[in-house]
């Protein structure tokens, strides 16, 4: 990116930060999620430097792309969760109360191994940004979303929905 | 321009006796509305964020921006998103549900699943309770956080599990929750189960007899979030009792009612008419 570009991008970034994290925060469940959103608003900016800069309102431009980017989020999410979902639902009986009664314990039949699971109820159930699991697994972002979408498709062909 | 600078301020003071909650719920509904058909102004908006990244700056929580941009720098700038930011929701298009993904757990799975935390749909139209949403689309989805803990697990004659549901409510401090008292001719209880995660507390009842199962599932968040309970297809008939509406639905075989009741999201699903599902919202009472 030509370093005039890089130059504004980041001052935008400096000055919309902010702002943008509290709408993003708005919708979405966790801090980290929020923050990725943002992150990932930039990224796109990054990719597209001149449709930024040469669009009469920079500002909503970004919050325009902000606004598709957590639309994407949710939808992530949403998909994520139904995948689980159609495991809980056929496996309901085997949620028991523990004998402190404050923790969920779910007996995993045989997808209880599976990484993809966990990785998407890593993101489905405990809100946590694609930049978390990656740390948690060692790997690079790129990879972890990948993985992700990978995980998902797998275990959608699994449940068969 | 100082002039422009006051009146704005003294137009969106308003903003500033807000509490976060409410500013937030603005900012959710704005990132709900499609293109064109948002209702508060760009300038509103801008405020609004203002106060809140203000209060959050004052409670010393967040990133800083250059904090933020530091991480973008290491892990963000040149990653692919691989996220497909330029399509928008398609508020036509039709998802339909699977008819292979219906599953047994019929008050959740099939039909009805309630969203916590998440703000928005791309297709609805919503019913405002307060801080809760009611909203109807054409996709479903489910729990929020749950915490796991594979520890052995007590068997079902243990005194760990819970008897009835008002047992299990009170037991997890639900005592103000109304609760359906009658049920069809031929269902008995099969489970309570009963679930605690960071943000909510789960209750969900299982009665059974030979046409099926009727669950009835209640919720509590503990900390302020939106819900959604959404549909997959069908009508939906609001059925109000005592300024409650219940929401009732069809999907596949089962006929669901969701509703909020105060901080509880609640809902009953089974293979029910609507003669009997109002019976049961009608016996809906504490104790």
């Amino acid at each position: 990116m030509k370093a005039q570009y890089k130059s504004e991008i980041k001052r935008l970034y400096l000055n919309m930060y902010a702002f943008l994290f509290e709408y993003a925060r708005s919708t979405l469940p966790t801090d980290a999620l929020a923050e990725e959103a943002v992150q990932d608003t930039f990224q796109i900016a990054c990719q597209k430097p001149e449709a930024v800069l040469s669009s009469p309102n920079p500002e909503g431009w970004i919050v325009k792309t902000l606004k598709n980017v957590l639309r994407n989020t949710v939808k992530e999410q949403n998909t994520s969760r139904r995948i689980l979902l159609n495991y809980f639902a056929s496996n309901i009986d085997d949620i028991t109360v523990t004998e402190d009664r404050v923790k969920l314990e779910i007996l995993y039949e045989n997808v209880a191994d599976l990484e993809e699971f966990k990785l998407i109820k890593a993101m489905a159930l405990e809100g946590k940004s694609y930049l978390e699991i990656s740390r948690e697994l060692g790997i690079s972002l790129a990879a972890c979303r990948k993985r992700m979408q990978r995980a998902r498709e797998k275990l959608r062909k699994k449940m068969k929905i | 321009m100082p002039e422009n600078q006051n009146r704005n301020e003294d137009v969106f003071a308003k903003y500033s006796a807000m509490s976060t909650a409410q500013l937030q719920q603005i900012l959710r509904e704005d990132a709900s509305k499609p293109e064109g058909q948002e209702e508060t102004s760009a300038e509103a908006l801008l405020y609004i964020m203002e106060v809140l990244a203000q209060r959050r700056r004052a409670r010393n929580e967040g990133k800083t921006p250059e904090e933020a941009l530091e991480e973008f720098h290491k892990y963000y700038e040149n990653n692919d998103v691989s996220i497909q930011i330029e399509r928008k929701p398609d508020h036509r298009k039709k998802i339909s549900a699977s008819p292979r993904w219906v599953k047994r757990l019929a008050a959740a799975a099939a039909v009805v699943v309630l969203i916590f935390s998440i703000s928005f749909t791309a297709e609805a139209f919503g019913v405002h309770i307060g801080k809760r949403i009611i909203n109807w689309t054409r996709d479903t989805f489910s729990f929020g956080k749950m915490e796991e803990d594979l520890k052995d697990v007590p068997a079902k004659t243990d005194p760990a599990v819970f008897q009835g549901l008002r047992e299990a409510l009170d037991a997890y401090d639900m005592t103000d929750c109304p609760i359906p008292s009658w049920l069809p001719e031929g269902y008995t209880e099969h489970s309570v189960k009963a679930a605690n995660t960071s943000v909510q507390r789960m209750i969900i009842a299982r009665y059974r007899c030979e046409d099926g199962d009727i669950v009835i599932w209640i919720a509590d968040h503990l900390e302020e979030s939106p819900t959604y309970i959404e549909q997959s297809e069908g009508h939906a008939e609001i059925y109000e009792v005592a300024g409650v509406p219940y929401y009732i639905f069809r999907d596949n075989r089962n006929l669901n009612a969701a509703w909020i009741y105060g901080s509880y999201e609640c809902c009953i699903s089974g293979p029910l008419s609507i003669e009997q599902i109002k019976f049961m919202i009608d016996s809906i009472r504490k104790g």
